[in-house]
């Protein structure tokens, strides 16, 4: 079969030029410039206090490092694959099939082109990982060459276990085969691990320690099966001399993805055909995910015909809240694998890292932040949902603050529920004032947060996707709105409640006897209206940045 | 009735549209034409009050759209011309949510008279993603007829539609006319305009010509026969082109 692959090399070349052109062009736009200035302060302010933490600190134990990255590489894959799109393993987009499938290439030649594609995405992404991990690495080179093979294992094993639920998918039979083959594993580990893992978990006198998690995982067996090739990458990563050990692990990370190269053209007998079958399907999903987030991407409105009842008027916003509130109720399973996916993969490790610095409720309050930081991220039934029906939105008689007030009903909602379902579970613990104070605060905050996420949207719309297992570009915006949310939630909070501290001591100054009740009563009415005063001016700015919103102009391609 | 005073929008350096006044009277249907990139978009956007002018007034029914937008919305209608529609809502409900966001109390009657109308009364608990590039437009355009609007702005309007759905949209567009909306199209397809329009504006970033469309006909048609809208098109586009060149070659001489 003869390759022509150096047209598409070209292609690469010229995209490539592309990316660097649009991304210098855009600072020559104001707006541009101060989200790359913002950017460049979150980031500086975010990794500056690591790397020089890191280099005071000292370097930690290398057993340390090499006992959690391994199991981190592994909820990282678990989550990429779980929040993937499963349709077509070689993400193909519509342009590209347009031109490429149907021009001069055989199959071997676009599946090279598309692996040169991600490869070059995963420098980047591993440069700045490198950077990151600088703190708990010896030879930053060391680790970027690591975490840049850990970046391509991961994508062509993604790409691999698609291909294989794509060739399982198939058979019926062959299907029902793995999963139960999968059931039987992790029945089994039950049955014969549970109790090593528990007796492991339980032997020291100082309750569950995140290590002591860490270490009885790595110790049975289907942890140590699951974590033995990400086990080479974090001893890659971490690569303490040039030879042997880093040669001698970059030999087996070589082979390993070399390896999962041929699988892939092992199992890809007919991708070219799949990909034209489901491109449009993908494509559709594609746009849904940008619309619902997370959740878009595998729920089906197919399942029924949910009505929710009309909202009333409420100053236009009833419509426009009614309208997300549909599309919300329509994708209840898919929540519900949303919250399932953080209960199970992300809820032990912040229950552990907060509940280590003191209680549970210390778990339970990193819970709760967490919840505003991410599932903001998450749960998107606003303007980010709405980027493509703007256009609509404005040209309904509906006030501006109305329909800011309507985009914001729905997810704000939904982060309450969450929040009050969270917070329920300090009642194990007994302490029933953080739940009522958690249950005061959700309101506003919840609100303040999705203003501010859906303000800084308006300002800076992207239509953002992860293309491959560490998008650099997605995971920046993604980090980039969690800092600023963390920064804004500090400040509004931290202000709010001091002023509320001031306010209850004044009062306790007036009148000495005031008993601790009213003084915390006092503290907490006054802190809750900061935060609602807060909340209001963030609403304000939304309904600015939504009324600025040029459709033209700011519309993302 | 619609007016346009003087309208500038600008995108940085770019200058979208330039100077456009026009006016459009209930009854009358004016055709927008021009050539690709001429601000035909821009100037519906604008008019509709989805993008603010950089300069200048539109008015629909009275309403500036700047200043009175909720009042100027709640009698007009903008059908773009490419309809994103809410893929989780099926056909009925974008009826049902139109409807409650023009607060009309009893929509039924009529939502279902006009699904009947566009051969969407099947597809009424269909989800919009399910829908073909046609019946989505089809159901924008029973949106925007839902409230019977005074003003009517279509972008556009027969891109995706069958033969029968062209004739049903050029009729409903006429009979609209006929009950006192203004309505103002913007088509590269200048038989349409000929067909149904009663004014015709040509533009190109500014108004290339203005007028009735018989009085255009009439103007630019040679003594042997008579110009076809064709003809006028690249007659007026033509020269407006070469004195666009002539006057950037003078800016670069400069």
């Amino acid at each position: 079969m003869q390759t022509n692959f150096s047209p598409l090399l070209y292609l690469l070349q010229l995209r490539t030029k592309a990316w660097f052109r649009h991304t210098f062009n855009s600072f020559f736009s104001w707006k541009r410039a101060i989200f790359a200035v913002v950017a460049l302060c979150m980031i500086t302010l975010w990794m500056l206090p690591m790397i020089l933490m890191g280099e005071m600190r000292g370097l930690p134990p290398v057993e340390t490092v090499r006992l959690y990255m391994p199991i981190f590489f592994v909820l990282f894959f678990t989550m990429n694959l779980a929040t993937a799109q499963k349709d077509m393993a070689l993400n193909f987009e519509p342009n590209e099939i347009g031109f490429l499938f149907a021009g001069p290439f055989n199959r071997r030649d676009l599946l090279f082109y598309k692996l040169c594609d991600f490869m070059m995405k995963l420098t980047f992404s591993a440069l700045i990982f490198s950077v990151v991990a600088k703190q708990w690495v010896p030879y930053w080179l060391a680790s970027f060459v690591g975490f840049f093979l850990l970046m391509v294992f991961m994508t062509l094993l993604d790409i691999v276990v698609v291909l294989m639920m794509q060739n399982v998918v198939i058979d019926r039979r062959a299907r029902w085969t793995a999963l139960a083959i999968a059931a039987a594993v992790i029945a089994a580990f039950f049955l014969f691990e549970f109790e090593a893992l528990q007796a492991q978990l339980f032997s020291g006198d100082g309750g569950i320690k995140p290590t002591d998690f860490a270490r009885a995982f790595h110790a049975t067996w289907l942890g140590s099966i699951v974590l033995a090739p990400f086990k080479i990458f974090a001893y890659l990563i971490t690569s303490q001399s040039f030879f042997p050990e880093w040669i001698t692990n970059a030999s087996i990370a070589f082979a390993i993805n070399g390896v999962l190269i041929a699988l892939i053209m092992f199992f890809d007998k007919n991708y070219i055909e799949i990909s034209l079958e489901v491109s449009q399907r993908m494509y559709a999903r594609r746009q849904k995910a940008l619309q619902g987030g997370v959740l878009g991407q595998s729920s089906s409105t197919k399942s029924s015909l949910r009505v929710i009842p009309r909202l009333p008027w409420w100053g236009g916003a009833g419509p426009v809240a009614w309208r997300q509130l549909t599309s919300a109720y329509r994708q209840w399973p898919s929540l519900i694998k949303l919250f399932l996916v953080i209960t199970i993969f992300m809820g032990p490790f912040l229950f552990f890292s907060g509940a280590g610095s003191g209680s549970a409720v210390g778990g339970l309050t990193m819970l709760f932040m967490f919840s505003f930081i991410f599932l903001t991220q998450q749960i998107r039934f606003d303007f980010r949902s709405d980027i493509d029906q703007i256009e609509w939105l404005k040209q309904l008689p509906l006030s501006p603050a109305g329909v800011v007030a309507g985009q914001l009903f729905t997810p704000s909602i939904f982060l309450i529920v969450f929040v009050i379902l969270l917070g329920s579970l300090v009642l194990i613990t007994g302490q029933w004032m953080i739940w009522i104070a958690m249950i005061f605060f959700a309101g506003p905050l919840s609100v303040l947060v999705y203003a501010l996420e859906n303000f800084f949207f308006l300002l800076f719309p992207v239509r953002m996707l992860p293309n491959s297992a560490g998008d650099i570009q997605f995971l920046g915006r993604i980090y980039l709105m969690m800092l600023l949310k963390m920064l804004v939630l500090a400040i509004c909070g931290g202000l709010s409640f001091g002023i509320g501290f001031g306010a209850a001591s004044v009062v306790q100054g007036l009148y000495p006897a005031l008993s601790d009740q009213t003084f915390y009563c006092i503290l907490a009415g006054v802190a809750w209206s900061g935060c609602v005063l807060w909340m209001l001016v963030l609403f304000v700015c939304t309904v600015w940045a939504y009324q600025r919103f040029d459709l033209s102009a700011d519309r993302p391609a | 009735m619609i007016e346009v005073i003087d309208f500038h929008k600008t995108y940085r350096d770019l200058v979208a549209v330039e100077g456009l006044s026009f006016k459009v009277q209930p009854g009358e249907i004016m055709g927008m034409v021009g050539p690709n990139g001429a601000g035909k978009t821009t100037t519906l956007r604008s008019l509709c009050g989805i993008i603010p002018p950089t300069r200048g007034q539109l008015f629909a029914a009275g309403f500036d759209v700047v200043e009175q937008p909720v009042e100027a919305k709640r009698i007009l209608a903008y059908i773009p011309d490419d309809p994103k529609l809410f893929d989780t809502l099926t056909v009925w409900e974008h009826l049902e949510f139109v409807a409650a966001a023009y607060r009309l109390q009893d929509f039924s009657e009529y939502g279902e008279a006009l699904l009947k109308q566009f051969e969407l009364w099947d597809k009424r608990s269909t989800f919009a993603n399910e829908l073909s590039r046609g019946m989505r437009q089809k159901v924008a355009i029973c949106c925007a007829y839902l409230h019977d609007p005074k003003v009517l702005v279509l972008d556009e309007p027969l891109t995706g539609l069958d033969p029968r759905g062209i004739r049903q949209m050029k009729d409903s567009i006429i009979q609209r006319a006929q009950s006192g909306a203004a309505i103002v199209i913007s088509s590269h397809l200048l038989n349409l305009v000929e067909d149904i329009c009663t004014h015709l504006l040509m533009m190109n970033r500014v108004s290339l010509l203005f007028g009735r469309i018989d009085e255009v006909m009439e103007k630019f048609s040679n003594l042997d026969r008579r110009s076809s809208l064709e003809d006028i098109f690249f007659q007026v586009t033509d020269i407006s082109a070469a004195g666009q060149s002539a006057s950037s070659d003078t800016e670069d001489n400069k």
